[in-house]
């Protein structure tokens, strides 16, 4: 069973179409991400996945319920716009916030500490939160949103205003989760960081799907039957070979794209009796060439000015 | 409810933590209680310690008035020796009004009266000069204008064949003990309880807006910092906004309890330490309590439904300021409302859902009489605005607690309502 479907959710504030009729989903265990450019709809998606607006039209099933309001307990969410009330200290506001999500308060006071000293916050418990640095609060946001233990996370633009060290105990927290078999929802627009960490993902430009689907497929389906080698000998001879179409240079390395319907195998195959290959490489287009080429370059800018 | 609870639960204790909370609960009554203590002090120390002299200048026709003034500023000597008035007496003829001015105005006396002959008969004026217009000499010229007059009298009786005692006996106003018929044994009432009768209605009424409006400004003020410190949407993720709005509502109500709590038992407890009470207060803590849970959740879902608009407290004041006029307006008219507490204005004012409570606890503070059909219905009236004040300011904090940005304008305001 899915953790998440959408099906065909609409969303409009005013005359702004902020989500148009966005499919998806998201099988369990694994990260999934939800990208595009700033304005694309990520957050609007998000908020109407947690119920906190409703979509116009369509469906959304989390968990195997109809709202998040009955998946509440299971669902961790860290908004991005994200905040802990200033004047309470870090250790009373993890408390409050895991007490309103449903934890008891032995569990709470076993839990806060081990994960207060698993994010290096340990001595800062008692401090009032507005003494914490921004990373410091992000890390207590985080804790603040796995407190009870939940099956599905979701994850609003998670690693803005981190910097890299964090960014690397985030990521390695999230991989974590999923070893453990949660879902992890994310949305970004860094595009190479969701390479890097997502399985599957959605695409979304100007509240509409641009893609989705498990990256491998999406990297399979865009495939540009593109090789970079780096060789040492002559390579004249590579541009008469039979399955190869056209020879380019790029720096010291040739870009060469085969025929349609040939293999880079066969093509490895004739290199490697008559020259010494050091690099080759099947070319897989990046999420961020891919999305250039769905949508034009008219991404540049926010697609529209955004409403909440 | 296990989550509205624990909303409840934590404004109260951050909101009852604040220096602010503390300064206003706790200083506001210390302050008026040391107010009270210094001026009982300073009252005593005006009748215990000597006052500078004052030296008034008397110039007099009439020599047998003359004996009659300078008799009576004696008397009044020996009976105030710590604020005499010196007495600078030239009986006889007039000096000349430039030469008592200029003495007047060199600071020579503070006062100088010219009595002119056939005042006792009737005829002309005395003049007094002064200068001086310092507060505490304020009372010089109605006192020496007293003893002119009263030194006449005795020289007119004289002059009649009668006995100065004997007219003032005659003149001697009678008594009258007011005893006022209520439900109650019918008791006598001095000076201080007449006073707490008259301000009950008052400090009941202005207890009641202290309580509605300080707790629904705290509301209002917890909404904007928690919209302002993007707390908002972490808190949504784990609780429905209705629920949020719901304990905060809650929580706060139970701060303004606790101001008013501290506040009327500091009240109460200097009324009884002087004695002024047995008063009403105790009889209308019932209707007190009533009253106050329905205004307040009437003005508290207001201001949350503002606060939920706003980004900033500098914002909502456009917003604030014709409801608290509307607010005020009690306060202003109070006195005419306490004189006719069944009166057509006061009973029409009982059924304007946000003054009820302040309008009905005057009326019953001040008279015994208010009709219970009246009571009632009003507390009907006001119990069926607070759900649907609820419903309307959930729905606007539904939407307005994620909206960061241009305020909503009136028709927005509209459009978040039909939402369903």
């Amino acid at each position: 069973m899915d953790a998440l479907i959408l099906d065909n959710i609409r969303k409009s504030f005013g005359s702004v179409r902020a989500v148009d009729g966005v499919s998806a989903q998201v099988p369990p265990g694994c990260v999934y991400g939800l990208l595009g450019p700033n304005g694309a709809g990520k957050t609007t998606t998000i908020r109407m996945i947690m119920n906190i607006i409703r979509p116009d039209s369509g469906r959304i099933q989390i968990l195997d319920t109809a709202s998040a309001t009955e998946a509440r307990r299971r669902t961790g969410y860290m908004p991005e716009e994200r905040g802990l009330y200033p004047k309470m200290t870090l250790r009373g506001v993890l408390t409050y916030l895991g007490g309103i999500a449903g934890v008891r308060r032995d569990a709470l006071e076993r839990a806060i500490p081990q994960w207060l000293d698993r994010m290096g916050l340990k001595d800062w418990a008692r401090r009032k939160v507005e003494e914490l640095s921004k990373g410091m609060q992000q890390k207590a946001q985080f804790i603040a949103c796995v407190l009870h233990e939940p099956e599905l996370l979701i994850l609003d633009e998670p690693f803005a205003g981190l910097d890299p060290i964090n960014q690397d105990v985030l990521q390695d927290l999230i991989l974590a989760m999923r070893q453990a078999g949660k879902t992890i929802i994310l949305s970004t627009h860094n595009m190479a960081q969701a390479e890097r960490l997502c399985d599957g993902l959605l695409l979304i430009n100007r509240g509409r799907k641009v893609l989705d689907g498990p990256l491998q497929d999406i990297r399979a389906r865009y495939h540009t039957n593109v090789v970079s080698l780096e060789a040492d000998g002559a390579t004249d001879f590579i541009a008469a070979l039979p399955m190869v179409e056209r020879v380019g240079q790029a720096g010291k390395r040739l870009e060469i794209t085969l025929n349609a319907g040939a293999s880079s195998q066969d093509l490895l195959a004739a290199l490697v009796h008559r020259v010494h290959v050091r690099v080759f490489e099947e070319k897989s287009p990046t999420l961020h060439e891919i999305f250039v080429r769905l949508v034009g370059s008219d991404h540049g800018q926010d697609s529209q000015s955004r409403v909440a | 409810m296990d989550r509205i609870l624990k909303v409840a639960w934590r404004e109260f204790v951050e909101t009852v933590r604040t220096k602010l909370f503390i300064v206003t609960v706790l200083l506001t009554p210390a302050l008026i209680g040391v107010l009270i203590f210094a001026q009982t002090k300073i009252t005593k120390r005006m009748t215990v310690g000597a006052l500078p002299d004052r030296r008034v200048a008397v110039a007099c026709a009439d020599v047998e008035l003359a004996g009659e003034l300078r008799a009576r500023f004696e008397r009044h000597n020996q009976a105030k020796p710590q604020r005499r008035i010196l007495l600078d007496l030239a009986e006889g003829g007039l000096p000349d009004l430039e030469k008592a001015r200029a003495r007047v105005a060199q600071g020579q006396v503070d006062g100088f009266l010219l009595a002119s002959e056939g005042l006792v008969e009737g005829r002309g004026k005395a003049q007094y000069l002064s200068k001086t217009r310092n507060m505490a000499d304020l009372d010089l010229p109605g006192i020496v204008h007293g003893f002119l007059s009263e030194s006449a009298t005795r020289v007119r009786c004289r002059r009649q064949g009668l006995s100065p005692e004997a007219v003032a006996a005659l003149n001697r106003p009678v008594m009258v003990e007011q005893i006022e018929v209520g439900e109650k044994s019918a008791k006598p009432k001095d000076m201080g309880k007449a006073g707490a009768a008259i301000l009950a209605p008052f400090a009941l009424m202005f207890l009641m807006f202290i309580g509605i409006i300080t707790s629904s400004q705290w509301l209002l003020t917890s909404v904007i910092e928690e919209k302002n410190s993007r707390v908002m949407e972490v808190l949504l993720s784990a609780v429905s906004p209705f629920e949020l709005m719901a304990g905060k509502i809650l929580g706060l109500a139970g701060v303004g309890m606790t101001l008013m709590a501290v506040w009327g038992g500091v009240g109460w407890a200097a009324a009884l330490r002087f004695g002024v009470v047995e008063t009403t207060l105790p009889a209308h803590l019932g209707y007190f309590l009533a009253y106050f849970a329905l205004g307040y959740l009437l003005v508290a879902s207001l201001m949350a439904a503002i606060g939920s608009g706003f980004n900033n407290l500098k914002e909502t004041q456009g917003a604030l300021t014709p409801i608290m006029m509307v607010f005020v307006l009690p306060m202003v008219f109070w006195p005419l409302l306490a004189q006719q507490p069944n009166g057509a204005l006061a009973t029409i004012a009982s059924f304007i859902p946000p003054l009820t409570p302040m309008i009905m606890m005057l009326r019953l503070a001040a008279s015994p009489k208010v009709p219970t059909a009246q009571i009632i219905g009003s507390i009907l009236v006001l119990a069926a605005s607070v759900p649907l004040a609820i419903w309307a300011a959930a729905k606007i904090f539904r939407v307005g607690v994620l909206m960061y940005g241009k305020p909503p304008s009136l028709r927005e305001l509209l459009r978040w309502l039909r939402a369903d």
